[in-house]
């Protein structure tokens, strides 16, 4: 054998892998030739460190002793699968939170939308305020990090003043769907404090380019101040996985703002102490969403330029165009959410939103939190925004500028606005009826409406439809029902999340207004319905599957 | 390791019972192959994910359970870092040091192998794990890759000597570094 042969079997020799015969042959070589007897000499001990280190390595490593509960409710899920990831994301909202778009996308809000919606994803940030200061001493998985992330995010502080300044790029162009014809990119400032314990609140959005305002609202305690209208149309749209984060609202250009409108509180919103809580339960929830998200993966660690450490994740979404009107099926296109936590504390410090275009990332929505803390109770904050240069405070006694909250309309009223809308064809025996909407501002996007059937001992049952509701069409689904006029009810698991929820509660910039309306029982079934005709519609209820199924056979479409 | 027909996976109980066994293997592989336990541990979720979804299609007459999951492991860390293309890193330092433990020359030697490990191919350093950590005969290396029992040969041999002229240069690039006398400051 000549040493070129033997070289080429010296590790399969070194690993006891040949024939006899072969071995032999080695053997024989090996005794006459000193290079390959070095080479020999060389593998083995290269085989042997490398056994030995990995040994060593090996023995350190091992799964998280959370692996098997990890892996139980995932596969718990997959045997349910999720309905449809959107209608889940829905789910998780409403009823709540669709009544805050429902002030948002009928275009109601007296404030500039995008900048409302900015806010919403901003309490999502803000929410993670607690602080959790955990050491790790290993790397975790991404499933990991989104619950140390939502326990921080629980145990927000009831204590002093929350001060928060985020930064937000919003692209509009590379956004789905329609394009706004005059839609840019902006980079805007978000600075927002809130006194939980007295219910004050100011929010003031400056362009992070010129610096000026545009955009202001605040509550002193006795005022309530807004920077005013906007019209204008809305291209909304939310990424979502099997739970779901808000990304971005655009309504075109913003100016700078020179009035500011000056109000008594409006009717109808109640003490903005307590419904300010409700802030963090719409952040509680998406988080909720996004830390159940199974495709959540963890990427790895970065430093930030500030030196921050973080973890980052990523979350894979569809994104879906909520406008009035059926989607197209197919106008489902991928998001890519790229989330970065402190390290220590776990806090949701950026968010980085992109869509593939044309083979390439491009990034549509960026979140930045520049500051997050909570000040003392002392500390000196101009609630009634009176240190905001070249702005023009103006009384409007009236609260014509203020924010347009839900009205109660009749049936005739809802049919002209909205002519898809369902109802029960009989009041159900021991409930009242009430239909509530926002005023319309644009009337081609008439925006959604509630009707809400209420009895004496807590029970309801809600019926929201209209704008953003027209989502994809049911699929996969397992946990159907089909009336016999051919609605098909798809129930949702995860109702329960909502539950503890205030009802009713508006955004309007950076404020949670609750609306009018007494308090009710948090639903615990929740379905959504298509019609034959694509029209969909969501149904919620305190009362159990079985009894709001039975009411569905009396959905009708109002006439 | 002990050959087990794995349970039905309609049984929550007996499939739980396969995750204690198995996670091991799942999670040391992924480790070594991935180069990091966050990602470890996601891939221990996505392969029992994958083999509780595939349990049904498991015909032991074709061969071992395990063989069976050390491919869909390994080629789920495959296909895991051609997706997610990220450089190739050294194994992290996660659960580097046990509370206590001296940085003693064991501690160097492992950052050496690490190294060069790292410097390997993805295939090479599947290889190398099968064979240096788990110890397996070539003819399994070859049923669970599905690549024939001469380039499992080939790729050993290619490895070990890339790993040996690694080390090789570590050593040299230590030996030629000047010693800094560390001087006492007032």
């Amino acid at each position: 054998m000549k040493c070129q042969e033997v070289q080429k079997l010296l590790v399969a020799y070194l690993d006891g892998e040949i024939t006899p015969s072969e071995r032999k042959l080695i053997q024989a070589h090996l005794a006459g030739c000193a290079v390959c007897q070095q080479q020999v000499a060389a593998l083995a001990a290269t085989s042997s460190r490398l056994g030995q280190a990995l040994l060593r390595r090996g023995a350190r490593a091992a799964p998280s002793p959370q692996a098997w509960s990890r892996l139980e409710a995932r596969l718990a899920r997959e045997a349910h699968p999720a309905p449809s990831r959107l209608r889940v994301w829905l789910a998780h909202l409403a009823p709540m939170a669709s009544r805050a778009f429902t002030l948002i996308f009928s275009g109601g809000v007296t404030m500039r939308k995008r900048l409302v919606f900015a806010a919403l994803v901003a309490v999502l940030a803000m929410a993670a305020v607690g602080v959790l200061t955990l050491n790790m001493a290993t790397p975790v998985s991404a499933q990991e990090i989104l619950n140390r992330a939502y326990a921080a995010q629980t145990a927000v502080e009831s204590q002093g003043i929350q001060h928060m300044k985020t930064e937000f790029y919003t692209n509009p162009q590379a956004m789905p769907g329609p394009k706004p014809s005059s839609g840019k990119e902006t980079k805007s400032i978000l600075e927002s404090y809130v006194d939980q314990q007295t219910g004050k609140t100011r929010t003031v959005v400056t362009d992070a380019t010129t610096g000026q305002v545009i955009s202001a609202s605040a509550f002193d305690g006795t005022y309530l101040y807004t920077s005013g209208d906007l019209g204008g149309p809305v291209t909304a749209f939310a990424g979502a996985s099997t739970g779901g984060m808000v990304f971005s609202v655009n309504v075109g250009d913003n100016g700078p703002v020179h009035t500011i409108y000056r109000m008594p509180k409006p009717k109808g919103m109640q003490n903005l102490a307590v419904t300010i809580q409700g802030g963090p339960v719409d952040a509680k929830t998406l988080y909720e969403a996004a830390r159940k998200d199974p495709t959540a993966k963890f990427i790895g660690e970065q430093t930030l330029s500030d030196g921050r450490k973080v973890y980052v994740l990523q979350l894979q979404h569809l994104a879906q165009m909520l406008q009035s009107g059926p989607a197209p099926a197919n106008s489902l296109p991928a998001i890519t959410s790229t989330l970065y936590f402190d390290k220590q504390t776990y806090q949701l410090v950026q968010q980085q939103d992109t869509i593939q275009q044309n083979g390439k990332e491009v990034v549509f929505n960026s979140i930045h939190q520049l500051v997050q803390e909570t000040l003392p109770s002392s500390t000196r904050v101009a609630w009634d925004l009176s240190d905001l240069k070249g702005i023009t405070v103006v009384d409007d006694p009236k609260g014509e500028h203020g924010p347009k909250l839900p009205v109660t309309i009749s049936q005739q009223e809802l049919a002209a606005r909205n002519p898809k809308a369902y109802i029960l064809k009989t009041v159900p025996e021991g409930y009242t009826m009430e239909i509530t909407a926002a005023p319309i501002v644009n009337k081609q996007d008439p925006g959604a409406y509630h009707i809400t059937y209420r009895n004496s001992s807590g029970d309801n049952i809600m019926i929201t439809g209209g704008g953003m509701l027209n989502a994809e069409g049911p699929q996969n689904a397992k946990d159907t029902y089909t009336t016999r006029s051919g609605l098909k009810l798809r129930f949702l698991e995860g109702a329960g999340l909502v539950s503890g929820a205030p009802q009713g509660a508006g955004v309007t910039g950076g404020m949670f207004a609750q609306t009018t309306g007494p308090k009710q029982g948090a639903p615990t079934t929740h379905a959504m319905v298509q019609a034959p005709d694509g029209t969909t519609f969501d149904l919620a209820s305190t009362l159990p599957r079985d009894k709001l199924q039975a009411l569905a056979e009396d959905l009708v479409l109002l006439k | 390791m002990r050959l087990m027909r794995p349970a039905p996976t309609s049984d929550p109980t007996a499939f739980a019972a396969l995750f204690e066994q198995y996670k091991n293997l799942v999670y040391k592989t992924a480790y070594f192959m991935l180069g990091n336990a966050g990602e470890a541990e996601d891939a221990l979720q996505e392969v029992f994910v994958l083999v509780h979804k595939g349990l049904h299609t498991f015909d032991p007459r074709k061969g071992a359970f395990t063989t069976w999951l050390y491919r869909i492991t390994v080629n789920y860390c495959l296909n895991h870092r051609r997706k997610h293309s990220f450089t190739d890193q050294p194994l992290d330092d996660a659960a580097v040091l046990s509370p206590g433990e001296p940085l003693g020359e064991s501690f160097a030697e492992e950052e050496w192998i690490r190294q060069a490990i790292s410097d390997l191919s993805e295939k090479q350093r599947a290889v190398v794990i099968l064979r240096y950590y788990w110890e397996l005969p070539y003819a399994e290396i070859s049923r669970i890759l599905d690549i024939p029992l001469g380039t499992v040969k080939s790729r050993l041999d290619l490895a070990l000597r890339t790993l040996r002229r690694t080390l090789e240069t570590q050593e040299k690039e230590l030996d030629s570094k000047p010693v800094h006398k560390l001087e006492a400051r007032q």
